[in-house]
């Protein structure tokens, strides 16, 4: 049995023969000497192994079949990686962000426009070109109120609004436009009245229906003296009809809301004599 | 037999164009291996039919795979070798399957028999360094090894040729008296 020499004597063996030592130098002094050296002779009949000299025709052969597949490959190559087209050199944005910029920046100005605009309506007077639009606004204000006491309140601020526009009018003496001021807050004095029949009687209802009452006994003075001095007697006159009609629903209303109906001074008054100029009034608190 | 230029940065170049399939980087390819590759090939399978059939295949399959080469440090013709390699140990192992035992014969021939006898690994790393006469670094390199594992694998392979190689008992003993 013959020893094995190990992976390192070999090789080193091999650098030593490829060095030019003769094989018994090469092998060395080892207990694998013997195997060591049959091995470096199988080697070394292996690098003798003889190749024949090239030969002129295979290569042609092989060198045509090898030129026609790279050329077919290049094309295939060159089909892959076709160079994009140049882009723009100011690009536009993509539509999806052009439309998204447009309709964002219309939203925008919209809502300042918007805002802008209702702002404006809510400061109107019943003679300025925005006053409908406040009116409308009011509309939208109600219907969100969620129940008949949350209506009948903002019913009431509006009503008091009316009133306000009212007095505005007969200062600057437009009698016709006091005159639907005047009506339209008795509507909604009268539509406050039915919203507080319907709500619950609990607490806020108490609180509202005070509010109501206030409200309902507003004196007109103020605002008939100013007409009457403006000279506006027609107006004052569908001012006192309105506020005698009222009168009468106000009575139904004020029953059903358990409530004693209050005098209104303001009511009903007498006509001035002729040629007496009327006093200034303090205004309501 | 002289190692190819590694790190060789004209070489790197020439692969690069190569890899884009153009023309003439693939011709100076072929050009600069093919005499070289004939010789391995040769070498190793001893017919130059045979040989022929194998560079045919080498080259298209070299051709196939170029895209993928990446071992730019090693040099292109390790690449060739081994693919070599991979075709003759392929074309060994159908031939060793109905080959029960070598079959007597002298020389070269039963060298050439033995060598397609051994693994594929085996039948790699001792071609590489004793046909193709390639250091055991470069060798390690371009099989993606290390140097200790080529030794073993070298030290393994040559082991084997030798145990077959070595005379019958009975041959032995004729040869004696």
């Amino acid at each position: 049995m013959l020893t094995e020499p190990s992976p390192r004597q070999l090789d080193d063996a091999l650098a030593r023969r490829l060095g030019g030592a003769t094989l018994v130098e090469a092998v060395g002094l080892t207990p694998a000497a013997e195997e060591l050296e049959r091995m470096l002779t199988v080697s070394e009949e292996i690098a003798r192994l003889p190749a024949t000299s090239p030969d002129p025709g295979a290569k042609v052969r092989v060198r045509s079949e090898y030129v026609r597949s790279g050329q077919s490959r290049r094309a295939a190559w060159v089909h892959q990686h076709t160079l994009p087209l140049k882009p723009a050199k100011h690009r536009i944005p993509s539509h999806p962000f052009r439309w998204t910029f447009v309709v964002g920046l219309a939203l925008v100005l919209a809502l300042i426009a918007g805002g802008t605009l209702a702002l404006a309506a809510q400061l109107a007077e019943p003679d300025g070109q925005l006053y409908p639009l406040k009116l409308n606004t009011e509309k939208m204000l109600v219907a969100t109120g969620r129940t008949p006491t949350g209506r009948a309140n903002v019913r009431i601020e509006l009503a008091t609004q009316r009133y306000r526009d009212a007095e505005a009018m007969a200062a600057k003496g437009k009698g016709g436009l006091a005159v639907q001021s005047i009506a339209a807050y008795y509507d909604q004095l009268r539509a406050a009245g039915q919203e507080l029949e319907r709500a619950p009687r609990d607490a806020g209802w108490k609180s509202v229906r005070a509010q109501y009452l206030k409200a309902e006994t507003k004196q007109n003075d103020v605002i008939v003296n100013q007409l009457l001095n403006g000279g506006q007697k027609n107006a004052v006159k569908s001012i006192q009809a309105l506020e005698m009609q009222f009168g009468k629903d106000r009575k139904l209303i004020d029953a059903k809301l358990n409530l004693a109906t209050q005098p209104n001074p303001g009511a009903n008054p007498q006509p001035l004599p002729s040629g007496a100029r009327p006093q200034p009034a303090s205004p309501t608190p | 037999m002289a190692p190819p230029a590694v790190d060789d940065h004209s070489e790197r170049e020439l692969i690069l164009r190569a890899q884009r399939y153009e023309a003439d980087a693939l011709a100076d390819l072929f050009e600069s291996n093919f005499d070289p590759l004939q010789r391995y090939v040769t070498a190793i399978v001893g017919d130059e039919a045979k040989a022929e059939e194998v560079l045919r295949q080498v080259f298209l399959k070299a051709l196939e795979s170029l895209p993928k080469f990446r071992r730019y440090e090693t040099g292109f013709r390790p690449w060739l070798y081994r693919i070599a390699n991979s075709i003759l140990t392929g074309r060994a192992r159908g031939t060793a399957a109905s080959a029960a035992a070598l079959p007597e014969g002298i020389g070269q021939d039963r060298l050439r028999r033995a060598i397609a006898r051994l693994t594929p690994d085996q039948h790699d790393v001792l071609c590489l360094r004793f046909i193709a006469g390639l250091p055991a670094t470069t060798v390690a390199r371009a099989t993606g090894r290390r140097t200790g594992q080529v030794l073993a694998l070298q030290h393994r392979a040559l082991l084997a040729l030798r145990q077959s190689l070595a005379p019958e008992p009975a041959e032995a003993a004729t040869e004696a008296s």
